[in-house]
């Protein structure tokens, strides 16, 4: 069992990283978020029945955890390197400070919206959407209309 | 910038990935900091009353004082270390329904238990210990005095307690609220 978990885990750990991202600012706090979720997904394992995909499955676990689980207050420097990193391409560089704006926009959505946002861009239908996070399918279409209105304001 | 365009860096977010051997270290609790400290934190409070318990009788003078205010104290104590076992339990486990709202509503209904549980029994350990010390005593003005404090200290750490929970109980309302509203 623990061997198939790691596997899975090992598999699909870009989800755990992403729902990371979107739920807590510093990166020292997405890296205790990592673990917690992982914690949670090793102990919530044993009773996944492999009914639901296991990346919905996932998504689940780590949304809810990201969500409920509460955080000491932290007083947080944002460090930044003065320097570029020389190993880093122009290329690599390009693509993370895209992907560093993208999570920072997504940081300012409510907690419900950025479940949501995070559902619809790894291309789960309204349906599904509704069916993880507990709302109608139409209502889903309701609340990604206004996401996409907000996120337009905030990166705009 | 449209959320359609966003798709493509939400796909490739994520390169760096973890080996088995670090995730495995994630699956095991004596790996978490704060998950530990707490642990100990807990661990530590109950081992400290449960010595509380066996050593009060003949160290606080127990058989000077009414049989009920024996009986209410060890009750008391045991209530209060019962309560923060099960407030650690919940805590812990926040995955309480099939779908995001309902998993929040599970845990907020299971939060204000606790928080009422919580509260309720500091209070009584902490009057409870207030009326086994003073059960059999001659008040004198500064003996009063002494009252005083200890009554004001257990109202303020009542009230420093009571806002913590009722915190974590309106961070989860707001949010279910979030997934209800049509947005602001």
């Amino acid at each position: 069992m623990e061997k198939d978990f790691l596997n899975i885990v090992e598999q699909y750990q870009g989800i755990i990283y992403k729902v990371c991202k979107m739920y807590r600012d510093s990166q020292e706090e997405q890296e205790d978020l990592f673990q917690e979720i992982v914690l949670q997904l090793w102990k919530a394992y044993p009773k996944f029945r492999k009914e639901s995909k296991v990346s919905t499955w996932m998504y689940r676990i780590a949304l809810n955890t990201a969500i409920a689980i509460f955080r000491k207050n932290r007083i947080t420097i944002d460090y930044k390197p003065d320097f570029p990193r020389e190993v880093e391409s122009k290329n690599e560089k390009t693509i993370s400070e895209n992907e560093e704006r993208m999570f920072e926009a997504f940081r300012k959505l409510d907690k419900a919206e950025r479940a949501i946002v995070a559902l619809y861009l790894e291309g789960y239908s309204h349906r599904e959407i509704g069916y993880i996070v507990g709302i109608t399918e139409n209502y889903v279409g309701v609340k990604l209309n206004r996401i996409k209105e907000k996120l337009k304001a905030i990166l705009n | 910038m449209e959320l359609e365009n966003l798709k493509a860096s939400w796909k490739n977010a994520g390169s760096d990935k973890k080996d088995q051997n670090e995730l495995w270290m994630m699956t095991r609790i004596k790996n978490h900091p704060q998950v530990k400290k707490l642990r100990i934190k807990f661990l530590i409070e109950s081992i400290l009353l449960t010595i509380f318990i066996f050593v009060y009788y003949d160290g606080f003078d127990g058989n000077t004082k009414p049989l009920w205010a024996n009986i209410v104290l060890v009750f008391s104590a045991v209530m209060y270390v019962v309560l923060r076992f099960v407030g650690w339990v919940v805590l812990r486990n926040p995955i309480n329904g099939n779908d995001l709202k309902k998993s929040l509503s599970n845990f907020r209904r299971k939060l204000k238990g606790i928080a009422f549980g919580v509260i309720s029994t500091s209070l009584l350990f902490g009057a409870t210990i207030i009326i086994f010390f003073v059960s059999v005593i001659n008040f004198t003005t500064q003996k009063y005095i002494l009252l005083a404090i200890m009554v004001i200290t257990l109202i303020i750490s009542l009230y420093i307690s009571s806002k913590i929970w009722v915190k974590r109980v309106g961070y989860i309302t707001k949010t279910i609220n979030e997934f209800i509203s049509k947005g602001n």
